[in-house]
């Protein structure tokens, strides 16, 4: 029997699937007899609704129903549920609140809020009888002004009459008081203003929902990562226990985090089937997404670096302004302020204090969006650290070296709380740099470098629960909540399995994403799924054998503890007696369960180094990275190809961040002009050079299998290495600053102002 | 995208027909804008006329020009051996317009049709001084082009082959949108039998033009220093999120003067 084992570089099982165009996206689910929805959007960013006529588009040929915000206020059901509790961390006040939570209604009532927000939704026989009918539906606006920028938002228009001032929330944590003392004592202090762009996430896959209803029960099929959570909160809106809704989940087309929250078009599928007792699909279009879907990131940060006379650091202090858009989406004001502790870094930081004030602006909601706050956080810290040793005139990793944390110091507290198990940070930067190796530079390009640590606290979501059922045919069934958007957790869990069982990876079959049959989920997110997911698999494999040794000791009539378990055959020690996995499986009456569960204790801190190196065209503004080299840390490797590829989708999504990506609005309408892809930049793959990726783990001591997560690394190391590279290349040209994304237009204006 | 009647005429005269007969049909040379303006609703053709079984691809080069067939897509100009070493910036710039798929649906007749202000193609046909041969007539390139999305056709004119005599030198230049990669700017210069011409596409207001003051510069000393003392204004150019007006005119100059250096 072929061995698979943890640590194997196993192709995916999942692509032939996927490349020969036999994945099953949600597209390919549409039922027969289903209807067909289309949203019709708020052209303004904010105006009052005067009234919707419905008739003309009720009138139209094949509509089955035109639904208005008024028909869901009528109806009684919620809206999209947000958190109702802001994260504490040391530091934070008991007694801090949101400001102002707005209710989120599935259509909007009374008045929009940004361009994009779903107004009415009709239904009709086909799509194109309800596109068609979409456009009769009359709605009156009575226009007001708008607020489009976050540094505008204190100040500007009111979005919430409630919150005249704007703000959502204000949170911190940290120790002001220390902070204050330090920076006041400090022989140096350096400030820096980093915005971070707001980014439409564009997965391959856009948005959809087909909702059913049926014998008292909701069944909602979507592309989500928490097929679970979308249950619960779905029970919630509609006021019906958990057991009367059923989601599922098939193949997934990217998400990155943006379709793990409950989005209104989930809730409008499902009340319309209700209504109308057949099922309704809504396939968004494109420009569906670039309106409408969540977006990320887009804050406003403030830093303070103090250090001493020698040049460490003494406090770090960071306000922070975010976008939280026009309503506060599920896990909204998560990613400014659940993740903040990333700020510590690598860095020996005695003191640190953040103020984070969550603002509402006339835009898409945001949310959580591959990292969810440890990217900001990290990129401020590097830009930082950078931006210091410039200022101060002290080579950068020179500066660093002072002030990272050795390894002698771990395991280590930081000021926000954060356990630090191991790391060898030091070593880390010596790797990067020994392994970076950049071609030549174009003649009459700017060189420059940009090294960027990161330390990450991953896989912090709760427990995680696996079934597995052996059947007489000796093949294994996993069931587990997590969710693949494309990840590759079909191969990665039937690996670790296989490692585990003694059997070959394709006898083990994965299923996921059906709330039915799986009893419980905690989801995918925060680089958990292997880390949480992967134990309790690992934990039912070792229950399935404890159970499988009990049959074997009756098969073969010997005490159970006198049978050990290797490479598919259970053997009677000192004997020759044996039973191989098949022969004992096709001996059991039915399928045989076992269970495993697994809640981390804490936190696992995945980190590493990043160094990219650019060439700048000085008289263009164009450039290109020409070298990338990551040296990470993820603990025990289940399987290295995998996470190559999740590395060089964040590097990707990380370095097009920094370098193109930017939602971007007009000031004055709050109008987007970033409605397609003609305007919208997204990394291709000719944009990005080969990756060095050199792994160097040291397996967690807190993890059973010293796994430690990589989903997030690569977007959280990107942005800084770039944006500090491209600084490092202007330098010389007097350019002292520069936010992403660092188009050729923005690098061209910062040489022309360097110049002034 | 709204219900229309699709053709797809075997003649020339039927295609033209039903096109000068009915103001609402429109032609359908690649695609590569239509279908997707249509598929967002943006457009609401009463017939669509696909020019796709007229015969109208192919390429030939006699010693004094390279005639391009208008349902010729960019692909095959850019892999013609022929075009190569009569045109060779004309290959590249055809090589270089959109990706892959486009350049194997995208024509040259539907991108002059269009005259999209980005596209790459304008800037060659209008430096070379081409001739654009319809159905009806032949235009030169200097009537040709009237402004963003304008042309000298007439309905029911259909573009049949387009006839570039061969320049001495030529080279052209384009910095992409980041965003969708068509011309931000892009610099067609080129010396021959139509004289000493330079082109701009991607950043006018009103779609490609000729850079006068770049031609005369170059006419008396071609080289790339020449346009290096030209300064381009702002005025009339395009401002967006991408790029505003002073900073495409300053492209403006970067570009021409990479062409002319390219040109050799």
């Amino acid at each position: 029997m072929e061995r698979n084992a943890i640590g194997q570089g196993l192709r995916r099982s999942e692509d032939a699937r996927f490349l020969t165009g036999s994945g099953r996206f949600l597209a390919d689910l549409v039922p027969a007899g289903a209807a067909w929805a289309e949203i019709v959007r708020s052209p303004h960013a904010h105006a009052d609704i005067v009234s919707v006529a419905t008739d003309a588009a009720r009138a139209a040929p094949g509509v089955l129903a035109v639904l208005t915000g008024a028909d869901l206020a009528a109806s009684g059901i919620g809206g999209v549920p947000a958190d109702e509790k802001l994260i504490h961390l040391p530091g934070t006040p008991e007694d801090v609140a949101f400001s102002f939570r707005p209710p989120f209604p599935a259509l909007a009532s009374g008045r929009a809020r940004f361009v994009g927000e779903p107004v009415a939704m009709v239904v009709a026989e086909t799509a194109e009888a309800a596109a068609a009918a979409a456009e009769l539906v009359a709605a009156d606006y009575r226009e007001r002004p708008a607020v489009a920028a976050t540094e505008a938002a204190q100040g500007g228009a009111a979005v919430w009459d409630e919150a005249p001032d704007n703000v959502c929330f204000r949170w911190q944590a940290g120790d002001a008081a220390a902070a204050q003392a330090a920076i006041a004592a400090a022989a140096h202090v350096v400030r820096l203003r980093v915005r971070n762009n707001r980014v439409h996430v564009g997965a391959l896959e856009t948005r959809g929902a087909i909702g059913s209803f049926a014998g008292g029960r909701f069944h909602l099929a979507t592309g989500t990562q928490m097929p679970h959570g979308l249950r619960d909160a779905l029970a919630g809106v509609f006021g019906v226990d958990k057991s009367a809704v059923h989601v599922t989940v098939a193949d997934v087309g990217g998400s990155f985090g943006i379709r793990n929250a409950l989005c209104p078009e989930q809730i409008l599928v499902l009340f319309a089937s209700r209504m109308l007792g057949r099922p309704v699909a809504w396939l968004g279009s494109r420009a569906d997404g670039f309106l409408s879907d969540y977006q990320a990131r887009d804050n406003v940060a403030d830093v303070e670096l103090a250090l001493d006379a020698d040049l460490r650091f003494t406090a770090l202090r960071v306000r922070t302004l975010a976008a939280i858009g026009a309503h506060l989406a599920p896990k909204g004001a998560l990613s400014p302020t659940a993740n903040t502790p990333a700020l510590a870094g690598v860095y020996a930081l005695p003191a640190i204090h953040v103020a984070v004030t969550g603002v509402f602006t006339n835009t898409a909601p945001t949310e959580v969006y591959r990292g969810a706050g440890r990217p900001e956080a990290v990129n401020l810290v590097e830009r930082a650290v950078d931006h210091a040793a410039r200022e101060l005139g002290i080579d950068r990793l020179e500066l660093r070296r002072r002030n990272l944390l050795a390894p002698a110091a771990m395991p280590y507290r930081t000021r926000l709380g954060l356990l630090y198990d191991s790391g060898d940070f030091p070593g880390t930067l010596a790797d990067a740099l020994a392994r970076h190796a950049p071609p030549p530079a174009p003649r009459g390009w700017l060189r420059g470098r940009g090294i960027a640590h990161y330390c990450e606290r991953v896989a912090v979501l709760g427990a995680e629960n696996a079934w597995l059922e052996l059947r007489p045919d000796g093949r294994v069934t996993l069931l587990v909540g997590t969710m693949s958007n494309g990840q590759g957790h079909q191969t990665a869990y039937a690996q670790l399995l296989a490692d585990r069982l003694g059997i070959a990876a394709d006898m083990i079959e994965v299923v996921q994403g059906d709330t039915d049959r799986i009893p419980s989920g905690g989801g995918t997110g925060g680089s958990a799924s292997l880390a949480i997911g992967g134990q309790a698999a690992a934990l039912a494999a070792a229950d399935l054998i404890a159970k499988l040794t009990e049959r074997a000791g009756e098969a073969l009539e010997a005490a159970a503890p006198d049978i050990a378990y290797a490479d598919g055959v259970f053997r009677v020690a000192g004997t020759d007696l044996s039973i191989a996995w098949h022969a004992l499986a096709a001996r059991l009456p039915e399928a045989l369960s076992a269970h495993g569960m697994w809640k981390p204790s804490g936190p696992s801190f995945p980190n590493g180094c990043h160094v990219a190196e650019v060439d700048v065209d000085p008289e263009t503004g164009a450039w290109r990275l020409a070298a990338y080299t990551m040296v990470h840390d993820f603990g025990t490797v289940v399987n290295p190809l995998l996470l190559e590829g999740q590395l060089q989708g964040g590097v990707a999504q990380g370095f097009g961040q920094a370098a193109m990506e930017q939602v971007v609005h007009d000031p004055e309408s709050a109008q987007p002009l970033t409605g397609s892809w003609m305007d919208y930049a997204m990394p291709r793959a000719d944009d990005l050079p080969g990756l060095s990726l050199v792994s160097r783990p040291t397996p967690s001591p807190l993890h059973p299998l010293g796994i430690k997560g990589a989903g997030e690394a690569g977007a959280a190391g990107a942005p800084p290495a770039v944006m500090n590279a491209l600084l490092d290349a202007l330098a010389p040209l007097g350019v002292r600053d520069l936010d992403m994304p660092a188009t050729p237009f923005a690098v061209w204006r910062a040489i022309a102002a360097a110049r002034l | 995208m709204y219900d229309f009647e699709y053709l797809k005429p075997k003649a020339l005269a039927e295609a033209a027909s039903i096109l000068a007969g009915d103001g609402d049909a429109k032609a359908l040379a690649g695609g590569m804008t239509f279908i997707p303006v249509l598929k967002q609703r943006l457009n609401k053709p009463s017939k669509v006329v696909d020019l796709a079984a007229l015969g109208l691809s192919g390429i030939k080069v006699s010693g004094e020009t390279v005639e391009i067939g208008a349902m010729t897509t960019h692909a095959t100009v850019a892999a013609s051996a022929d075009v190569k070493r009569a045109i060779p910036a004309l290959a590249k710039l055809a090589g270089n317009i959109g990706d892959e798929a486009v350049r194997h649906r995208g024509t040259i007749g539907g991108s002059l049709a269009n005259n999209d202000p980005s596209a790459c193609y304008p800037a060659a046909v209008l430096a070379m001084g081409a001739t654009i041969v319809t159905n009806k007539r032949r235009i030169e390139a200097d009537n040709y082009f009237q402004g963003m999305f304008a042309t000298a056709l007439e309905q029911g004119e259909v573009i049949t082959s387009v006839v570039f005599p061969v320049p001495a030198k030529a080279a052209y230049m384009k910095f992409a949108n980041p965003a969708s990669r068509y011309a931000m700017v892009g610099v067609f210069v080129a010396k021959g039998p139509k004289g000493t011409r330079v082109a701009v596409t991607g950043a006018g207001q009103n779609g490609v033009f000729r850079h006068k003051a770049m031609e005369e510069a170059l006419a008396k000393n071609w080289s790339a220093d020449a346009v290096a003392g030209v300064k381009t204004p702002a005025d009339g150019l395009n401002s967006d999120i991408h790029a505003s007006a002073e900073y495409r005119a300053h492209l403006v100059g970067v570009m021409a003067k990479r062409a002319v250096a390219a040109a050799g």
